[in-house]
């Protein structure tokens, strides 16, 4: 098979429709034929096959008993449970069902003579204790615990209220013009770049890139100044070995022997390292609530992680399905 | 059902699995007990087959029904607070588990809607749901255990059965109708049609990676494939081959391809990560993926250690791709 692959010849090759000698022909030209082999990787279902292979790599999805039990309130495995469905949208889902077959459980169908009978009840118990002295209300119970402070209880109040967290300002001044870091150099317009106007909690972040064939070198700037560049990689991620300042805005690149991406001055990657005061503020919520993800996304979500947001909120999600609220915020924030 | 301590008591099939000492024993005593369990398994994956349930499917059920049982199997080894008290009871419902679970994902709502009935019937003290022959049975509680022969609603449905608001009420003036318990399977088929719950079509498989950003979740992917393959390179040889040569990739075919259209390995390095010549994996690529007999058969090892290699396998690389993922920004 000297020539190069046809479509036909992918889909021969996928289904296992190839003679042994074919194959082989086949399998070499793949790795000879740069063409063919974008070609190849760009199969519309092979995403899809690949997510399906991840999936079946990622250990058990809990069956019907076990979500079952974690609706009921069983002991077990809820703690694992709860942490799976943080992640997992399919079994959110399928406990947010069960959740609605037990609230359903709960409603019965009210007979009338049983309804009846409900209120003339009422109705004397009422009448019986609007004529009894009344009792003293027994003082209130202090109980102490870890309080959390005025500010945080007014920004979840505030985002459960709204249901929906808007983009803090940074994040529309590192924002590039629309699609620049794609629409300037049409053959790079298939390039994705991680992270872009956005903020970083780590002051050594790593930095992804997709869709490029060639090696590439990182370059860190901020402002006119070359902060750190990376040797050549070719797996699409580097991660810089010296901590960044926190507050900083800092826009990088990739240099693909002569060429740059995204090209500046009209196209930028920017980003912005977790301020020390937030990233104080962060540390200690985490600290003093590490298990309300609630708190700590919206808190991220207000100080423009993205990322940290989405995953904190997920995980709220996750432990608290039938929580519409939360799921709304969750829901504006991936939407940014 | 008598009580060892605060647990049901293990079935006496599991004796002798219970009582093994040394991993020779234990083997034996697991292969005794997958021989129980196959035709089980067998049994519920015929009596489900349909047009939707291919045959490269229900060998996958097989094998991941034959995992989850040696897991179980693990902790009642590990815990005494673990036990099966039914065995071949236990196996069905993991089949029928399975079963589900890959149905879910081509029609999703009516998986959702047996997800609702089957808590609805395991809840309401009016009914319940049981196994007779390898099917699962609904009805009113005082027809536990009795086969369904058939049983449906002899006249029209009435408001009552049609209001989905109120399931457990619903299902009751079902079963009152019908005189007789229903097969599981058959009451999601009637409850869908009374209740007006279809799927237009089969949903596409989801996508691992979120949603909200195709272009960046396309690239996660890429590169969480990208490590997959590099943590395979490096699992030992034994591990590596049962889980590749098993490796499904969702749509019938081998996930082996998969690496080879992303461009992280060449057939050549497939072959060598399976001490294969180039040749020897052409002359095996058209049988991929293989059943654990086969694999078996070409490791020189029973199906029960396929078995086991490719669980440790997933282990090792679960961990692996967690940690990645920790990772990103």
């Amino acid at each position: 098979m000297d020539t190069h692959l046809s479509s036909e010849d992918f889909e021969r090759f996928g289904r296992r429709k190839l003679s042994p000698a074919d194959l082989l022909a086949a399998g070499r030209h793949l790795a000879a034929c740069a063409d063919c082999a974008r070609r190849a990787g760009e199969s519309v279902d092979l995403e899809r096959r690949g997510a399906a292979i991840l999936r079946s790599l990622e250990g058990d999805h809990p069956d019907f008993d076990a979500l079952s039990g974690y609706v009921d309130g069983r002991a077990g495995e809820r703690e694992s449970i709860a942490l799976h469905i943080g992640h997992c949208d399919e079994c959110r889902e399928r406990v947010a069902t069960l959740l609605d077959a037990r609230r359903s459980l709960r409603a019965p169908l009210w007979r009338p003579a049983l309804a009846a009978a409900a209120i003339l009840a009422t109705v004397f118990v009422t009448a019986l204790l609007l004529h009894r002295p009344r009792a003293e209300a027994p003082a209130a119970i202090e109980h102490r615990t870890t309080v959390m402070p005025a500010a945080w209880v007014s920004a979840i109040d505030e985002a459960r209220a709204q249901r929906q967290i808007d983009p803090p300002s940074v994040l529309t001044e590192l924002r590039p013009p629309a699609d620049a870091l794609r629409g300037g150099d049409a053959t790079k317009s298939h390039v994705v770049l991680q992270p872009v106007a956005t903020v970083v909690e780590s002051r050594t972040p790593a930095f992804r890139w997709h869709g490029l064939e060639d090696a590439a070198t990182v370059s860190v700037y901020r402002g006119a100044e070359l902060i750190a560049r990376s040797p050549q990689r070719r797996e699409g991620s580097w991660t810089i070995d010296r901590p960044l300042t926190p507050g900083g805005t800092y826009q990088w690149q990739l240099e693909i022997g002569d060429h740059v991406f995204p090209a500046p001055p009209a196209e930028v990657a920017r980003f912005r390292v977790l301020d020390a005061a937030a990233a104080t503020q962060l540390g200690e919520a985490r600290r003093l609530f590490p298990a309300d993800h609630q708190l700590i996304g919206i808190l991220c979500a207000r100080a423009g992680v993205r990322d940290c947001a989405v995953r904190e909120l997920r995980t709220h999600v996750g432990l608290h399905p039938e929580d519409a609220a939360a799921r709304d915020l969750l829901r504006s924030v991936e939407a940014w | 059902m008598e009580e060892c301590g605060l647990v049901p008591c293990n079935d006496a099939l599991l004796a002798r699995f219970l009582d093994t000492r040394g991993d020779g024993d234990r083997d034996g005593a697991i292969e005794e007990l997958f021989r129980i369990a196959d035709p089980i398994i067998a049994t519920v994956l015929a009596r489900s087959r349909s047009a939707s349930l291919r045959t490269d499917d229900a060998e996958d059920i097989a094998a991941g029904v034959r995992l989850r049982l040696l897991r179980r199997l693990d902790e009642i080894g590990q815990s005494e607070g673990e036990s099966i008290a039914r065995f071949r009871e236990y196996v069905a419902t993991l089949t029928f588990n399975a079963v589900h679970d890959h149905f879910r994902r081509r029609f999703p709502e009516r998986a959702r809607l047996k997800d609702r009935l089957r808590y609805v019937l395991g809840h309401d003290s009016r009914l319940a749901v049981w196994t007779v022959d390898a099917r699962q049975i609904a009805g009113l509680r005082a027809w536990n255990g009795m086969v369904a022969a058939g049983n449906t609603p002899a006249r029209g449905a009435n408001a009552l059965m049609r209001d989905a608001r109120h399931p457990a009420d619903a299902l009751a003036a079902i079963f009152r109708a019908a005189g007789g318990p229903i097969a599981l399977d058959e009451l999601v088929a009637l409850t869908a049609e009374l209740w007006h719950v279809s799927d237009v079509a089969p949903a596409q498989e989801r996508e691992v990676a979120s949603a909200e950003d195709p272009p960046l979740a396309r690239m996660e992917l890429r590169q969480t494939l990208q490590v997959l393959w590099k943590q395979i390179t490096i699992l030992p040889a034994r591990q590596r081959a049962a889980l590749l040569l098993h490796l499904r990739d969702g749509e019938g075919g081998s996930g082996v391809a998969v690496f080879v259209f992303f461009g992280f390995a060449t057939l050549e390095a497939i072959a060598a990560a399976l001490d294969f010549t180039p040749e020897r994996l052409a002359e095996l690529w058209n049988q991929l993926p293989l059943d654990d007999l086969a694999i078996g058969t070409l490791l020189g090892v029973t199906r029960q250690q396929v078995i086991n290699l490719r669980k440790a396998a997933r282990e090792r690389l679960a961990g692996r791709i967690q940690a990645f993922e920790k990772k990103k920004p």
